[in-house]
């Protein structure tokens, strides 16, 4: 599948400024027009252009996939001719494995589809001998869109280069023939770190600035609704969650920016729709690491897990067409208008007391809060901690890095000082959690199974509780280190000298 | 690398014709090749219709390899490069023999390249010179092209008593017969005759063909315009026997 057309989107090639189709060749040589290809291809990639992020392009001409950097190509191999797929629905391959790093857990389905006509032409000297060749690539229709890749032959340089010249022979503008020819199909490739920092500067009223906290995730959230609707992949609804928990969560922590009882209606109802799909997330997260249960247990019991999982897939069917109707029910819809309506203008919610406080202030007041009271909460924990309270050292946890990920701007110098070790310790308590959950998920399946609950499956439902709990114990350890990291005197005497006096940006 | 040397003491015997038709199906087989055109007649270059170069470097104290790769060009067929012949290599044999070890400078110059190239064919000029010694000891295989004839015969058996005078190992030496005409009596006599004398005589016969006389109007190897005729086919036979000797096929 390889070939000159896909080298046109690469750095080595150059844009054909050339007046005609057929240029005008420098004295002595003559053009010879070869073959023409035309064909379609797909360019993929994952919805939230996980490919693109890591300078990957996948095209798909058929049932052909090839994957290339910066126009050279890495690996092809045979995929699936329509539809989207995931990179582990493809045979084990070194484009396969490429993908799977650079796509993870989401689906790759086509983006944009292009028509290339890739012309050869070869130029020849007096005696007929070949010195030169080259391809004019268009792709996506707009005659502005060719480029040309020269193919130079050894010892005719002086040749390559007058052809160059007479061909254009810039290097290629600003964006290349593949962004220029996305952009003609009405495709832009957006990355996002799945961070929400918002424009907002220290003097900010904590109002304002709560709602342009708000209203993005909100736009992310419902942004992703299609795609639980039509179950493209799990991630989806891990995003919608997320945008949902952080629009909630930022109300919360800045309560006072608006009215409490406006804030509280909102915050009950995108409570709702979270909880609503708390069922078919818990299933997700099972399902994803299915395999990976599957070998976590010896081959005599790997049957009843299959078992289980199948049984989880069936439920996960159901949960998933039943979340599916939720979001496309009218009073959904009407509830999503009423929400974002409320912070798509700034006098959208009646303001609070804080309304006007600078964002910095009543920011830095609430860091030094949420870090004191972490370390208030890693006092009280003896030498073995309850699940309960590294639970709500956890929540503790993800307010603080909440406040510092949505407001980073006002407070910059603490949002730099506390990010590394509370990401540590978040993915530790993280993970802790994670197994927790699913430990208890698992019980829950038993407890609830009734009698005709099979020996086998008894006997691997509590082999994989064993193993998390196992596991959890691990994550309790490295969780308990980082929390020490936390919470040391010396960091809390940075943070708190970082921070600004609670006044300082007062008119 | 491999390289394959067409020589002859004989003129006109269809050494350019074996050079460019095995260096064209060697590439067509997906070696990456080079040709090198050490006659100064220039006739292989012309047949690929590169132009011979204004100057071979030759240096005093030996080969200059940065100026042989500055001077290989790229022919028309992808994977098949040339060195064009000069009329520096007039000079050839004096440039050598003022040369430390001068009988294996072709070979140093050979081994320069052993990362660039699959084959290496060498199209050479006749003669017993210092070049041809040059030759002898850089090649892997001399393909000798033998017209049947008594007097090609004859430059066989030259070539066979030189290899046994300076000690090279004649087993390199691979005749065949060349521009062979089954019609013609005396040419049937030897074909039968020699092979007993010369048991290393390769199986392919390349026949005589006017398609090879052609090949100057095309300026190109023969299976390129006329792929069919007996004399195409026989070079990609023989393509394949030398490749096949080389445990290269």
């Amino acid at each position: 599948m390889g070939g000159a057309w896909m080298e046109a989107f690469g750095p080595g090639a150059r844009d054909f400024s050339a007046p005609s189709p057929d240029p005008t060749m420098p004295s002595g040589l003559v053009l010879s027009p070869r073959a023409v290809e035309e064909f379609d291809v797909e360019v993929m990639d994952t919805p939230s252009w996980g490919l693109w992020g890591s300078g990957l392009v996948l095209f798909r001409r058929d049932s052909s996939l090839a994957l290339q950097r910066a126009g050279a190509l890495l690996a092809e191999a045979a995929g699936p001719s329509a539809g989207g797929f995931f990179w582990w629905d493809l045979r084990k391959s070194e484009l396969a494995e490429r993908l799977g790093e650079a796509s993870g857990i989401r689906k790759i389905e086509p983006v944009a589809r292009l028509r290339v006509v890739a012309r050869d032409y070869e130029v020849s000297n007096a005696d007929g001998k070949v010195v030169f060749r080259f391809v004019v690539v268009c792709a996506g229709g707009a005659a502005t869109q060719r480029v040309f890749v020269p193919r130079p032959l050894r010892g005719y340089g002086a040749e390559a280069a007058a052809c160059c010249l007479a061909l254009g022979g810039s290097d290629v503008r600003e964006g290349g023939l593949l962004e220029r020819a996305l952009a003609d199909a009405g495709v832009s490739p957006h990355l996002s770190s799945g961070l929400l920092r918002a424009e907002i500067g220290p003097g900010l009223p904590a109002a304002e600035a709560l709602r342009r906290v708000v209203s993005p995730a909100l736009k992310t959230a419902w942004k992703n609704e299609e795609g639980i609707i039509r179950d493209t992949d799990t991630e989806f609804l891990h995003d919608y969650r997320v945008s949902l928990r952080k629009a909630r969560s930022a109300l919360g922590l800045l309560s006072g920016a608006f009215d409490a009882a406006g804030v509280s209606k909102v915050r009950d109802a995108l409570g709702s729709m979270a909880a609503r799909t708390n069922r078919l997330r818990d299933l997700d997260v099972y399902l994803l690491a299915r395999r990976e249960h599957e070998d976590s247990v010896p081959e005599v019991l790997r049957p009843a897990v299959r078992g289980l999982f199948d049984g989880m897939s069936e439920e996960r069917a159901r949960e998933q067409a039943a979340v599916a109707s939720a979001l496309m029910a009218p009073h959904h819809q009407e509830l999503k208008q009423e929400i974002s309506a409320l912070f798509d203008r700034p006098d959208g919610l009646k303001p609070g007391l804080e309304a006007e406080v600078p964002i910095a202030s009543a920011v830095s007041s609430r860091v030094a809060r949420r870090h004191r009271k972490i370390a208030k909460l890693a006092r009280e924990l003896g030498a073995e901690p309850a699940d309960a309270q590294l639970h709500a050292i956890r929540i503790q946890c993800k307010k603080l890095r909440y406040l510092l990920e949505f407001f980073a701007a006002a407070v910059p110098p603490a949002a730099a000082i506390l990010e590394h070790p509370l990401r540590r310790l978040q993915n530790r308590l993280g993970a802790f959690n994670d197994a927790a959950v699913q430990r208890e998920f698992l019980l829950d399946l038993w407890q609830h199974a009734g009698p005709e609950l099979s020996n086998d499956r008894a006997v691997a439902l509590g082999t994989l509780a064993g193993l998390l709990h196992a596991q959890g114990a691990g994550f309790r350890a490295g969780a308990h280190r980082a929390l020490e990291a936390l919470v040391s005197p010396s960091l809390l005497k940075s943070v708190r000298r970082s921070l600004p006096a609670p006044d300082s940006f007062c008119p | 690398m491999k390289i394959f040397a067409s020589y002859s003491i004989k003129g006109g015997v269809g050494k350019t014709s074996l050079s460019v038709n095995l260096s064209y199906a060697f590439c067509r087989a997906g070696l990456q090749t080079l040709l090198v055109d050490l006659d100064p007649q220039g006739a292989a270059t012309f047949y690929f219709r590169v132009s011979t170069t204004e100057k071979f470097p030759l240096k005093g104290d030996g080969l200059s390899v940065a100026g042989l790769r500055a001077a290989i060009r790229e022919s028309d067929y992808s994977g098949l490069d040339i060195l064009p012949a000069s009329p520096s290599y007039r000079k050839f044999d004096i440039a050598l023999d003022g040369m430390r070890k001068s009988r294996k400078q072709l070979r140093f110059l050979m081994d320069e390249l052993a990362s660039d190239y699959d084959a290496v064919v060498l199209d050479c000029p006749p003669g017993l010179t210092l070049l041809a010694e040059n030759v002898f000891r850089a090649s892997d295989l001399l393909l000798v092209p033998v017209i049947p004839t008594v007097l090609s015969g004859r430059t066989l058996a030259q070539a066979y008593a030189f290899f046994a005078d300076h000690d090279l190992p004649s087993e390199v030496i691979r005749p065949f017969f060349s521009m062979a005409q089954s019609s013609h009596r005396m040419h049937t006599d030897l074909m039968a005759a020699l092979p007993t004398q010369f048991p290393a005589f390769l199986k392919t016969v390349v026949p005589h063909a006017a398609s090879v006389e052609k090949m100057g109007l095309h300026r190109s190897p023969i299976q390129t315009f006329d792929p069919d005729c007996p004399a195409a086919r026989a070079y990609a036979a023989l393509s394949l026997e030398v490749l096949a000797l080389r445990g290269q096929n």
